[in-house]
Parts: structure tokens; sequence; C-alpha cells
């Protein structure tokens, strides 16, 4: 992952984990890498990269073990899909129906277009 | 030992040591080189040469160091976190020990020489301070080398103030003051020198000036302390001024 | 536990150099100090390691004047010159680093000149500009004391270099947490490393802030000139650009409502947020 000027790093830091999570990069129960390895791989400042990682500690994805360091936390995958399936609607459809309607597609050809989208990418 | 002060101590001394140890070759060679010259060149009836003045040698060295140092070590230690005050005063002790060391080798190594040749010899080897306090024969013993390099070491040390004084107020000066000093003191010697000269000699504020220097020549030739105190205080006194001119310094890399 | 300048001023002749400065570096922190040639980084930093007297104003680390032993055994100055005697060998002014610095780790230090291939038996004097920057951070990453100074230790290296310095940075910060305080005018390289940023223009402090709070609070917006003029009066715009019938405006604000139609906005980086706030003063 290259960190991009757009978004803020610690968010960038989060995304990129929960990837990691998602795909099974990172197991549950598995060690993450830590603040120290995160900073000095992307050249970032500590503080950010903590920030980043605390996203997910609060939102229970990870867990500390004192003296060790950062670990997945057991169901965190399916929590993680779960909020992902929430937030789909937002950060997939309604941007997919406002871009459609900007560029003048009717709902029509918008259907067929997903229609499409749906069989080229296997059931 | 282990402060600042000391460290800075530690680090001009390891510097200094290595003049004073080239210092002490030179004064060991250049008698002997003197004898093989005058016997290479007129054998045994060679007249007597004389080495005078070693204690030159002392003061001499003493300037060079104070002049050459004072912004070299600042600059150094103070990237060393060392505060210009202590490294100052490291300068000033270790300048003192420097002066010392030369001193007492040049003393002991012309003690060895007078020794080994004995009386008589092609080479005389003579100083200031036997010319004016112990002439010779009483002056060539122990005690009068001893005496002697006391009195060297505080010239050392006082021309290594005057030599520091030089070099801050350089320091200090803009480029403009830097020439206008360096071209009107010269000045001032060559064509003031004979002016005050005959005003010495002709008014009678002038007569008086003569009387009193030559009443404190007189003094200082009396007795080694005499000039000892008095090199030491004006030691103390250009120390003092360097004090005051670096303080405001910059310390800038050289260029 | 920190550095603290107040209401310090330096005047060189007739440019003032520092106006009224008053700063704080806290513990624990990396800072980036940002400004262009001659803005008075060089000078602030000078000043605070004792090589310069403010003309009035006090500079105090941990609450000792600055130029006192106790103040500066807890400083190290990257500088951007050189101040050891010409013809010291880089082994030797390691060696005394060791003597003067008692958390000096010397086989650190001779690690990273393996790492940044520098001849330790070469003298100062005689290495090149990148060399001299090289030799003078490698000090610095191995000397450990409370508070570590650069000023432009980039200068002349090339781009492997100055990535191995960033990395070797953050990783000594990572691992022994102190205060570094980076001078620059490097500013893109730096964005993401400083905590804190303070912006220096002309010797007055235009901007001292947690980097996060000076970079969340700006928005390049952009789209056609007259919706974007339309949308932007009343705002805090700092610049605005135009290329043909497109215009982009820089301003300063939370990021809270949706834009009208037709507008796009991205979030502004540190060094393009810099380089506005200087066009907004240079037009004042």
């Amino acid at each position: 992952m290259t960190l991009t000027e757009d978004r803020p790093i610690f968010q960038q830091i989060a995304e990129q984990l929960e990837e990691a999570i998602l795909s099974g990069a990172y197991p549950e129960e598995s060690q993450v890498p830590s603040i120290t390895e995160y900073s000095v791989q992307y050249r970032i400042n500590p503080a950010t990269a903590l920030k980043g990682i605390n996203l997910l500690v609060d939102a229970g994805l990870l867990y500390k073990k004192r003296g060790v360091g950062m670990f997945v936390a057991s169901g965190a995958r399916e929590k993680l899909r779960q909020s992902r399936r929430e937030r789909f609607y937002q950060d997939y459809v309604q941007r997919m129906v406002r871009e459609a309607r900007n560029l003048g597609l009717t709902d029509q050809e918008l259907r067929a277009l997903l229609e499409r989208g749906m069989e080229e990418d296997g059931h | 030992m282990n402060t600042p002060f000391g460290r800075a101590f530690r680090y001009e001394m390891q510097n200094y040591f290595r003049a004073v140890a080239v210092l002490w070759l030179a004064m060991a060679l250049i008698p002997a080189a003197m004898l093989a010259l005058a016997y290479f060149l007129a054998g045994e009836t060679a007249a007597e040469s004389s080495f005078n003045g070693y204690s030159m040698a002392v003061g001499m060295f003493g300037l060079v160091l104070g002049m050459v140092g004072l912004r070299e070590n600042q600059r150094v230690l103070n990237q060393n976190g060392v505060s210009r005050r202590s490294a100052f005063l490291a300068d000033m002790a270790a300048l003192a020990v420097a002066a010392l060391l030369v001193a007492v080798g040049v003393s002991v190594i012309m003690g060895i020489y007078r020794a080994v040749l004995g009386s008589g010899s092609h080479l005389l080897i003579t100083d200031l301070y036997q010319l004016i306090y112990e002439p010779a024969p009483a002056g060539n013993g122990v005690g009068a080398l001893a005496r002697g390099a006391v009195l060297s070491t505080v010239v050392g040390w006082m021309l290594a103030a005057l030599g520091q004084f030089c070099s801050a107020l350089y320091w200090r000066l803009n480029k403009f003051w830097t020439i206008l000093v360096s071209v009107a003191v010269p000045l001032a010697l060559i064509f003031g020198s004979v002016p005050l000269l005959t005003w010495l000699d002709t008014t009678s504020a002038g007569q008086a000036a003569v009387e009193a220097l030559a009443a404190f020549g007189r003094f200082l030739a009396a007795s080694p302390w005499n000039a000892a105190a008095v090199l030491l205080a004006m030691g103390i006194v250009f120390f003092a001024l360097s004090w005051l001119l670096l303080r405001r310094a910059m310390i800038r890399p050289a260029k | 536990m920190a550095i603290e300048f107040q209401h310090v001023t330096k005047t060189f002749g007739d440019t003032r150099a520092l106006e009224d400065v008053s700063l704080t570096f806290e513990e624990g922190k990396i800072y980036g100090l940002l400004g262009n040639n001659g803005a008075g980084k060089s000078t602030l930093l000078n000043i605070l390691t004792g090589r310069l007297c403010p003309d009035s104003g006090t500079v105090t680390v941990d609450g000792t004047p600055a130029d006192s032993d106790a103040a500066l055994g807890k400083l190290f100055l990257v500088g951007e010159k050189n101040l050891y005697p010409d013809d010291m060998k880089v082994k030797r002014a390691m060696e005394m680093a060791a003597l003067f610095y008692p958390d000096f780790d010397r086989a650190y230090a001779e690690s990273l000149a393996k790492q940044f291939e520098l001849p330790l038996n070469k003298k100062i004097n005689s290495l090149s500009t990148g060399y001299g920057s090289i030799f003078r951070l490698i000090l610095g990453l191995s000397v450990n004391t409370p508070y570590v100074l650069f000023d432009e230790p980039v200068l002349g290296l090339d781009a492997q270099h100055r990535d191995l310095f960033y990395k070797l940075l953050v990783q000594k910060y990572a691992e022994n947490p102190c205060t570094m305080v980076v001078s620059t005018h490097l500013i893109a390289e730096v964005a993401d490393l400083i905590e804190h940023t303070v912006i220096i223009r002309k010797g007055r402090i235009l901007q001292d802030a947690p980097t996060e709070e000076l970079t969340a609070a700006c928005w390049a917006v952009s789209g056609p000139a007259g919706l974007v003029d339309g949308w932007a009066a009343g705002r805090d715009v700092f610049t605005s650009s135009v290329l043909g019938g497109l215009k982009t405006v820089c301003v300063r604000g939370e990021e809270t409502e949706d834009l009208p139609a037709g507008l796009e906005r991205r979030r502004v980086g540190l060094q393009e947020y810099f380089i506005s706030l200087m066009e907004e003063e240079d037009q004042r």
C-alpha cells in the first residue's frame, strides 16, 4: 500500500488493516505488525500509526496483549463483514446511483449494467 | 572530572599535548644540532656559540596556542554540548598546564645539556631568567632552573592570554574594523614610536614617565616573584577581556 | 519538561531574523520547523544551542537557560554546517561524542556509518556536502539526548539516503521516544513524520499547531469558476488559481456539508497548505 494525500494517514492504516483481516492475510488470533514496524515501513509518525490501530481496537477488531503486541480478535472477520454490509448501501449503491444520474443514464440502463456486472463476475 | 568542564579540559589537553611534545623534541634537538654544526664547520677551534632565551620558546608557544585554539575549541566544544563558559575555563586551565609542561620540560632539557657539556664547552646555554636574576655560575643549579621554569610558565600563560585576547578581538570585529585595526596598529607603532620617544626624552612629563618605567623595571628585576606576580595579573586581565569579548560572539563555522 | 522560547528577538544589521518568537517544544514529540530559506529557522536553532545570543527574550531548556552546561548537555544540533576542526577525522568526532555524551551509542553510530557507506577514517573537511550531512545526522541519531535538533539534515543526500534517514529517524523515535525538531524546506518529505508543525516566515511564527489540525482544516475546492465563486463567497479563502474556466480555491474550514453539484473537494497536503499560506502572506 502506498499512502495518498487524499485521506488522513491514520484512516489509510486502519483501512489497510481491515482489508488484511478480511482477506485472511492477518488471521484471527495472530499478531499484527507493531506500531514501530508500521511507522518505519511507511515513514510515518508512530502517533499516527497508533491512531489508526486504535480505531480497530475501539471497534473490537484488535486487542492488545501486554508485553507482546496487537492481535486480531476472534470474530473480527465476521464483524468486519457485517459492518461493511451495513455500509455497502452508502459506500457503493448511493454513489453509483448518483454517478449514473450525473452521467445521464436511465434507471433501465443502470439495471442492465448491474445485471451485466453480476453475470461477468460469475455466481 | 565527569563534568562538561572536566571533559573539555581532557579534550584540550589531548590536543595541546601533541604541540607540547613537538616543542620538547625541538628544544632537545636544536642545541645538539647547533653543536654538531659548529664542530662540522670549524672543528675544535670553533668559537663559542650560544643558545639563549629558551624561555622565549615557551612564551611564543603560549602565544600561538592562545591565538589558534580559541575559536576552534569553542566551536567543537559547543557542538558537543559544552557552554561557552566551561569551554573558556577549560581553555584557561589547559593552557596553564601546557605552559607548565613546556616550561618544566625545556628546563629539564637545558639542565641536562649543561650537566653533560660541563663548563667551558663550545655551547653556552643561557636564558633571560639567568641574565636578569641569577647569572652564572650560581645560576646553573637545579634551584635556579626550577625557579626559571616557574617564571617561564607564567610568561607562557600570560602570552597565551594575550593571544586569546587578540583572537577574541578579531572574532568580534567585523571586516571593516578588522582591516582598520590591522592597519592602524602597525602604522601607529611605526609612525608613533619616534614622536613617543621624543616626548619621553624632551618633556618633563616624559621624563617622569621614563623614571616610573625605570622604577617598574627595577621592581621586576629585583625578584623573579615580582615579575611572576605582575605577569600573572596581566594574564588574568587578558583572559577577563577575552571572556567579555567572547560572551556574545557568534559561534559559526570557519569559512 | 520542554524547550521554551519567550519573546525572542534577534536582529542582524538591519534584518529582523526573529521577531517576538514564543514557542514550546514539548517532550516526546517530533516537530517540524518549516519555512523558506532565510525565514529564521537556523537562527532559532542557533540561539537555542548557544551559538547566537538573542537581543531580547529568553530561551530555556527544562527551565535552565540555554547556553549553560545543563541545557546544552540535553541537546544535540545536527547543523547545516560543520563545527568540527578541519583536520579531525570522523572516528575522532565519534570518540568526542562518546566522551561528552554519556548515552552516545558508538556501536550504533558505526553500524549507521556502514549503512551509509561513510568511511570512518576520512577527514571531516574532505567530505562532500552529502556526506557531511550524513556524518552529522549519524551523530544526531546516535547521541540519545532528550532533544535532538535537525537543521536541514538531508542537504545533498540522494533520494535513497534521504529515505533511509527518515526510516532511521522514525525507528529511533519509536524505540526511544525523545523530542525531535526537524527544520527543513522539504515539506512533502516530512509531512507524515511530524506530529506538530511550526511555520515560520520572515522571523515570525505563522502557525504552531498539530499537523493533523492544520491539514484537516484546509480544503481545495474546484469546479467552474462561476460556481466556485458563488460557493466560496463569505468563506475563508486563502488562495485561488484559475486554469481556463476551471477555478480552484483553498479554503479554511471543516468538512461539514456536501458540496453543490459540479464542485469537487479534496484534501490539501501539508506542502500545498504551506505554499498557499505563503502566497496568502505574500499578497498581504
